[in-house]
């Protein structure tokens, strides 16, 4: 069966599930092979981690069945998934992180002695070879919580490859990988596709779908669309396929002059911050876009803290709109016009738990008050219906609460929050990560409209893309330093990428 | 790898501090450290002590127990009206309060009245952990109520009076001695290390860990978290029930309004040694570190003639300062791995 190049590792047919008021899985079909890597594509919402919850045996389909091996079978746990073989990595990866690695691995299967005493010793010598096995460098008595996102990625592939997995489902491993470690994982994905593993891969980003992946299919309103081998489509198609139009990756930004006589709404003198941000200094013109790139922990979010007094720095200056700030707070910051749209939006930018309403009229309850003393409740109201409309957040209503909305309407949600205030400066930490192609697409129209609008913007991402797509300058930063400052009609994808790993 | 992380102070910081506080002690007074002065610290801080084990299983998984000091009082009374030949009645008003030791018609024989209390402390951690785990109350809620409850219950067997007249072998349990050493600092030395045992080198103990740091991603790795979550409560019940026997011995009575606010106190232990509230995180070897400091501490007062309000006063201030100094060191030791 082994032998057959096209042989069933894995099959779906006819899935379904939903859920009151949605139809998150409709009939879905997909395979999987032997020694194959298939990604999974589609927006947010579109019903791909639905599906890895029921293959992985978190959640039980309404109706549809999977077989394994030829043969039918039904999860109704995690637990009984894995021992048939069915390993998920999950993009937030459910971990322990007081203990150890190798704790981590066997957590489910500590293997014990013959009295029945956790054996320690055989533990390790199990974790650490399947860690070696795939040339982690990771020592499994290390505690899991001081091991860098990436590594951890890694044991969690060691404990898939423990399980004996014959099926692993990565769910968007390179959201939290940067590119060096990333390349590390497809060469992993490649020795399992060689070892004749199942390989699911799930990711937003389109390049890598065609790097790793021998099929593709893509995910719709919860329905498949099409399976096509990667090499027989192209990017647009893709795009195509999960968007249902056409969307071009083009640049968006107009050519920008800075006026001659104003002085830069931002700037930022000698910046330094012991072991973490070292002399930056740079600034930012009123209708520019400054992008800052740079592999994950570069410091680029510690600038921006930084920026707007989120963290003490020890050294430097920031000025913003003229006045110079010292020891200031993000409060303080606010009132001289900077903001700092956090990367983070479910635990830094979003009271999940509140209605979209009092989200987008937190930051401006100041103007909008009877007396300055009672809230206008109308005003509110207006002013939460207006962003909603004008940014095309999908929701049933400004009463709906935050986390019942996709990811790319949260981000909006909090985009709305600070347009609603007249700020000067803008920094968007990240704004798309995460977030589905046709609201990326909306999310940047609003930045170049920003710009266009006269304020001063900054942005900071890992898609060099996307920052080509719309910035006018680019920085790059490189453990804690800016290594590159160049327009971004000079800059290419080849330069950026050298500039983040330090060379000149 | 484990200790760049946590550091020299982190991981010996408590003990360090226990060292110096004995040392500060010899000095401060040279009775501390006759052996009469330690057997005596050691019994003392017994009863707390052993209360505190079943604590550290049930913060562990991130609950709590509030009701530990109304079980040891309950276990208490609930022994002594067995010992007179009542179970789960109320005395009767012609009952003879103050009833000697000749009118003792103990309902079973001995060793099955220990076993009644102690089932019944099981089963009062049982009902506390199964409601908080099947309701999905926090057990702060459940067991506040059950402290409640079970105070009441046990003041109302005998209208909160004490009840004299307990077999003499029981005070063994008290004053008794195992080759020279107290029985409930034996006892207390047992549990702590069956206790560490099975937290560390059994899957049980592990899988405690384990659902307290995370229960979904425990759940995602193939742990079903009920047992985990709600037997914890169990082994509390059963700890404060031993201690209520012990109290027994101690006071030769059965007394419902014993151990009032001993919850604080092994929750206050629990976390001067380090483990977190929100569970997944600590040790019984710290528990029992952070007993030993709040008994030292409060010994050497008594020995200094230090009156009994000035000494909750310190007890108080000690246990803000012990988490807040290792939360100092905790958060120097991340800046410095930056």
């Amino acid at each position: 069966m082994n032998d057959n190049p096209n042989a069933l590792l894995l099959e779906v047919q006819s899935l379904t599930k939903a859920y009151p008021g949605v139809v998150a899985l409709d009939n879905v079909d997909l395979d999987v092979r032997y020694g194959e890597v298939h990604c999974l594509a589609g927006e947010n919402g579109a019903g791909k981690s639905t599906l890895i919850e029921i293959v992985g045996g978190t959640i039980a389909p309404d109706s549809g069945e999977i077989r394994f091996e030829g043969t039918r079978v039904s999860f109704e746990s995690p637990r009984s998934a894995q021992d048939k073989g069915i390993a998920v990595l999950h993009q937030e990866l459910p971990a322990l992180p007081d203990l150890t690695v190798a704790e981590n691995i066997y957590l489910s299967r500590l293997p014990r002695t013959r009295l029945g005493v956790v054996d320690y010793r055989s533990l390790h010598r199990e974790a650490d070879y399947w860690l070696e096995f795939i040339n982690s460098g990771i020592d499994s008595r290390a505690v899991f919580g001081d091991l860098p996102v990436a590594k951890q990625q890694l044991v969690s592939i060691a404990k898939a490859l423990s399980l004996d997995a014959k099926v692993i489902i990565f769910d968007e491993p390179s959201a939290v990988l940067t590119l060096i470690e990333l390349e590390r994982l497809f060469e992993i994905i490649k020795n399992l596709r060689k070892d004749g593993k199942g390989i699911v891969y799930i990711s937003h980003r389109l390049d890598e779908i065609f790097e790793i992946g021998d099929r593709v299919t893509v995910l719709r309103n919860g329905a498949v669309v099409a399976t096509n081998p990667t090499s027989d489509i192209d990017k647009n198609d893709l795009i195509r396929h999960m968007v249902g139009r056409e969307v071009h990756e083009t640049r968006l930004r107009q050519r920008f002059s800075p006026a001659q006589d104003g002085t830069p709404v931002l700037e930022v003198k000698n910046v330094t911050r012991r072991g973490v941000l070292e002399n930056v200094s740079f600034s930012v013109s009123a209708g520019e876009i400054v992008g800052i790139f740079g592999l994950v922990g570069a410091g680029r979010t510690e600038v921006a803290r930084a920026i707007v007094g989120a963290d003490a720095v020890d050294e430097g200056v920031v000025t913003v709109a003229g006045t110079e700030l010292r020891k200031h707070n993000p409060k303080r910051t606010l009132r001289y016009g900077a903001c700092l749209i956090p990367e983070d939006r479910k635990l830094q930018g979003l009271l999940l738990d509140k209605s979209v309403r009092e989200n987008v009229a937190l930051p401006s309850l100041r103007d909008l008050t009877v007396g300055r003393v009672l809230l206008d409740r109308r005003a509110i109201t207006v002013r939460a219906r207006d962003f909603t409309e004008k940014l095309k957040i999908a929701t049933p209503g400004i009463e709906q609460r935050s986390k019942f909305l996709s990811g790319g309407n949260q981000q909006k949600v909090v985009l709305a929050k600070w347009l609603s205030r007249n700020m000067e400066l803008f920094i968007f930490d990240e704004p798309t990560r995460g977030v589905d192609v046709g609201a990326k697409e909306e999310i940047r129209r609003l930045i170049v409209d920003l710009a266009e609008s006269g304020k001063a913007v900054i942005l900071i991402s890992s898609e060099i893309p996307e920052i080509l797509m719309l910035s006018d300058r680019v920085l790059v930063m490189h453990s804690g330093r800016i290594t590159g400052n160049v327009p971004v009609t000079e800059a290419s994808q080849e330069a950026l990428l050298a500039y983040s790993m330090g060379s000149n | 790898m484990r200790f760049e992380r946590t550091g020299f102070l982190k991981r010996y910081g408590l003990l360090l501090v226990l060292i110096v506080m004995v040392c500060v002690s010899v000095l401060l007074s040279p009775l501390f450290l006759t052996p009469q002065n330690v057997v005596n610290l050691l019994t003392q801080v017994s009863f707390v002590g052993i209360i505190a084990v079943g604590m550290t299983t049930v913060i562990l998984t991130g609950g709590i127990d509030l009701s530990v000091g109304s079980i040891v009082g309950f276990s208490s009374i609930l022994f002594a009206t067995m010992m007179h030949g009542n179970l789960f009645t109320f005395m009767p008003d012609e009952m003879f309060i103050y009833a000697g030791m000749q009118d003792l018609t103990p309902l079973l024989p001995l060793p099955f009245n220990l076993f009644v209390v102690l089932v019944a402390g099981a089963l009062i951690g049982l009902v506390s952990g199964a409601l908080s785990f099947s309701l999905k109350i926090h057990s702060f809620i459940i067991t506040l109520g059950m402290m409640i409850f079970v105070r009441g219950l046990g003041r109302s067997y005998t209208d909160g009076q004490p009840l004299f007249g307990v077999p003499p072998y029981i005070s063994w349990l008290a004053y008794g001695s195992i080759l020279g050493v107290p029985t409930p600092v034996v006892l207390w030395i047992v549990i702590v290390v069956v206790a560490a045992f099975v937290l560390k080198y059994t899957r049980y103990g592990r899988r405690i860990y384990a659902v307290g740091g995370d229960e979904e991603a425990a759940r995602l790795s193939g742990i079903q978290p009920a047992l985990y979550r709600i037997t914890p409560f169990v082994v509390s019940g059963v700890c404060a029930a031993l201690v209520g026997l012990m109290m027994s011995g101690r006071m030769a009575a059965g007394d419902p309004k014993i151990a009032e606010g001993w919850e604080l106190d092994a929750i206050g232990a629990v976390v001067i040694g380090g483990t977190a509230l929100q569970g997944g995180k600590g040790s019984l070897v710290g528990t029992t570190i952070g007993v030993l400091i709040v008994g030292i501490v409060v010994n050497v007062m008594n020995l200094l003639g230090i009156a009994d309000y000035p000494q909750q006063m310190v007890k108080g201030m000690l246990i803000i300062a012990a988490v807040a100094l290792q939360n100092l060191i905790a958060r120097f030791g991340r800046e410095h791995e930056r």
